[in-house]
């Protein structure tokens, strides 16, 4: 029998349309393809509303301009409700509702609201198998600063940086400065909680400074300043794995801009694979051995130290003139699963989602062995106390 | 690029060395109108180009806007990069926010140029009565059925053929109202800096009728006329524009 698999994605997120394109190319087509799943398409509006319908297993259906409203709704669609009883059921309310229980839980949602971990709580809480990291080390991998501050512990090398809040910024900004001023330039801005490059801008004018401070702001408030590699080697590692990991292939992406960003992310070139170029990287990177070597073995080991589960991807700078790795950050939800990767490294899209979905379950199976709860007499303890504060 | 701008994340661009060059672009527009003229000015000016709130990669305004606000938000864009603007240029509506920024002084450009500007309200021309007349009648005869079913698309079609932005400027319709009622004529009285405005021949958005008539109204103004062009002029001919603007600005 078919396993109900819910695949959710859109959300109230910057990265809202990538991850419609991430749970269509190859999440869906991968997981109808395999048959071995009922794929149910669950779609987050900007405005929270979940929407479930046959119809969204195609991405055409998000390319109609009129799907979505000003308001942020679907005005064609009924809203559903979601069940935690025994599992997640999926409800369609009406005169006679409409149940679906689902087996498995596929989260293609990036950024804030789903890949931060929020989605995760929601789905431990469900208790429901799901693909991807949980909860934690999501949450930690979302936060730019705290991956840094985790990684550089375990002496995992990082590339020099400050970190403040709006609010540091707000009432301090003479004394941030000066100690962004102490960083060698140019510098990057980021923002602390987004992803696929969104807002982060390159400084290198002492003048333009406070005004991209405020332009990261905007999008956060906890912002980064890390220092720029000038001669710069960028790659990136996925991982798929719980505790026996495997590595792809040590990607390096062939940028066009300063600095890999949103648009040579995802809209460099034609509709194939969201917008991918066939020359958007060079996979395997061309890099020195004992680079390569490094970058596998920091990847494994940031893989670990964050507590991924599932598919992650490491994110490497090498200072090509002195060598150094350095890991920049994790990605816990790889934009489109990173499947030319994993073509490349002899997985394809179909063995790469029904792998992940092995994944989830055993990772599930070996989290219901873990003991939540124990009998206690604490409350009938409580009770005398209290009687007896009474009296 | 981007900048904040009273909490407004603005897209712009800043290409070349020279004097200061600042673009607005048109309606339904963006920075992109410019292109063509980009590499060629760039050589000997410095380009300035912004998507103003609500269009190309600038987010939308909170509220309602007026000319008003698209004017203090020019100025206060200029007074974060802390330049000094040589010329301002103005496209369409970009034009508009233009004539009434220098003629109040809020900004203070040595030039003006002004490209098939809008700025002079058509609200008085026998072919706005006309649509007037039309809208309302239509609206009333739309409230019974069966023309109540066609009410919106009957609607839609007399916006297209009066060629009306209303209907695509999205959330936009009410700025656009604020916008388009304002009759700049007693404002473009007031200009006396050089300034320069390039049309059209062809112009069917914003006939050369008007160029002549914001010539007459601009003491210190010369207009150039491109032929075989429309309202888009410095994208159908931009070496000759290009042409035109280095000769008066430089």
């Amino acid at each position: 029998m078919k396993k109900n698999i819910a695949v959710i994605f859109g959300g109230q997120s910057v990265e809202h349309d990538v991850s419609i394109i991430t749970a269509h190319i190859p999440i869906i087509q991968s997981l109808l393809a395999s048959g071995q799943f009922n794929v149910q398409p669950i779609y987050i509006s900007k405005d929270g509303s979940w929407y479930s319908d046959q119809a969204m297993n195609n991405l055409n259906f998000f390319k109609q301009t009129n799907f979505i409203g000003a308001n942020g709704i679907c005005p064609k669609q009924k809203k559903i409700q979601i069940l935690f009883d025994q599992g997640l059921k999926l409800v369609w309310p009406g005169f006679r509702p409409k149940v679906v229980k689902i087996d498995v839980v596929f989260p293609a949602m990036h950024g804030t609201f789903g890949e931060d971990g929020s989605l995760m709580g929601l789905l431990r809480m469900a208790n429901v198998p799901f693909i991807g990291c949980d909860l934690f080390a999501s949450t930690i991998a979302m936060d730019k600063v705290l991956t840094k501050q985790i990684l550089s512990k375990e002496n995992i090398p990082v590339v020099p940086y400050i970190w403040f809040t709006k609010f540091d910024w707000e009432t301090n900004k003479n004394t941030l400065k000066e100690k962004a001023l102490k960083l060698k330039w140019p510098v990057f801005i980021k923002p602390v909680h987004l992803g696929s490059s969104i807002a982060i801008t390159k400084v290198k004018q002492q003048s333009d400074l406070e005004n991209m401070i405020e332009v990261a702001l905007h999008y956060d408030d906890k912002i980064l300043i890390e220092e720029s590699i000038e001669n710069l080697i960028e790659v990136t590692l996925p991982i798929i794995g719980n505790d026996i990991l495997q590595t792809g292939e040590i990607e390096r992406p062939l940028n066009k801009t300063e600095f890999f960003n949103f648009n040579d992310k995802y809209l460099s070139g034609g509709k194939k694979y969201g917008g991918m170029k066939n020359r958007y990287s060079e996979i395997p990177a061309n890099i020195k051995n004992e680079l390569a070597e490094q970058v596998k073995s920091l990847g494994l080991k940031s893989y670990r130290v964050l507590g991924c589960s599932g598919i992650s991807r490491v994110d490497f700078l090498i200072n090509n003139d002195s060598q150094n790795v350095f890991v920049n950050e994790i990605n816990t939800l790889p934009g489109s699963l990173y499947c030319h990767n994993w073509r490349k490294a002899g997985i394809s899209n179909v063995e790469l989602v029904v792998k992940l979905v092995a994944l989830a379950e055993e990772r599930f199976k070996a989290r219901q062995k873990i003991t939540y709860i124990f009998d206690s007499d604490v409350l009938n303890f409580t009770t005398i106390q209290v009687h007896e504060h009474n009296a | 690029m981007k900048i904040i701008i009273k909490n407004i994340a603005i897209e712009y661009s800043d290409e070349g060395e020279g004097p200061v060059i600042l673009f607005l672009h048109g309606w339904k527009d963006n920075l992109h109108s410019f292109d063509s003229l980009v590499p060629i000015l760039s050589q000997q000016c410095k380009i300035i180009r912004i998507d103003l709130p609500g269009f190309g990669n600038s987010e939308l305004p909170q509220t309602t806007w007026n000319l008003d606000n698209y004017v203090q938000f020019v100025k206060d864009f200029i007074d974060k990069l802390n330049i000094q603007v040589d010329a301002l240029i103005g496209h369409s509506f970009g034009g508009r926010i233009a004539i009434k920024a220098v003629a109040l002084n809020i900004i203070k450009p040595k030039k003006l140029i002004l490209i098939a500007s809008a700025g002079i309200a058509k609200t008085r021309t026998i072919r706005n009565c006309f649509f007037y007349i039309f809208a309302k009648a239509g609206k009333m005869i739309t409230l019974f059925p069966p023309f109540i079913f066609w009410r919106k698309q009957l609607r839609k079609k007399l916006y297209n053929i009066a060629k009306s932005d209303y209907f695509l400027s999205g959330k936009l319709k009410n700025t656009f109202l604020n916008v388009i009622k304002e009759d700049l004529t007693s404002f473009a009285n007031k200009i006396i800096i050089p300034t320069l405005l390039i049309w059209g021949d062809q112009d069917k958005t914003i006939p050369l009728e008007e160029g002549r008539s914001l010539s007459k109204l601009i003491c210190n103004s010369k207009l150039e006329i491109i032929i075989n062009t429309e309202h888009f002029v410095h994208q159908e001919n931009p070496q000759k524009v290009a042409e035109i603007i280095q000769k008066f600005i430089l």
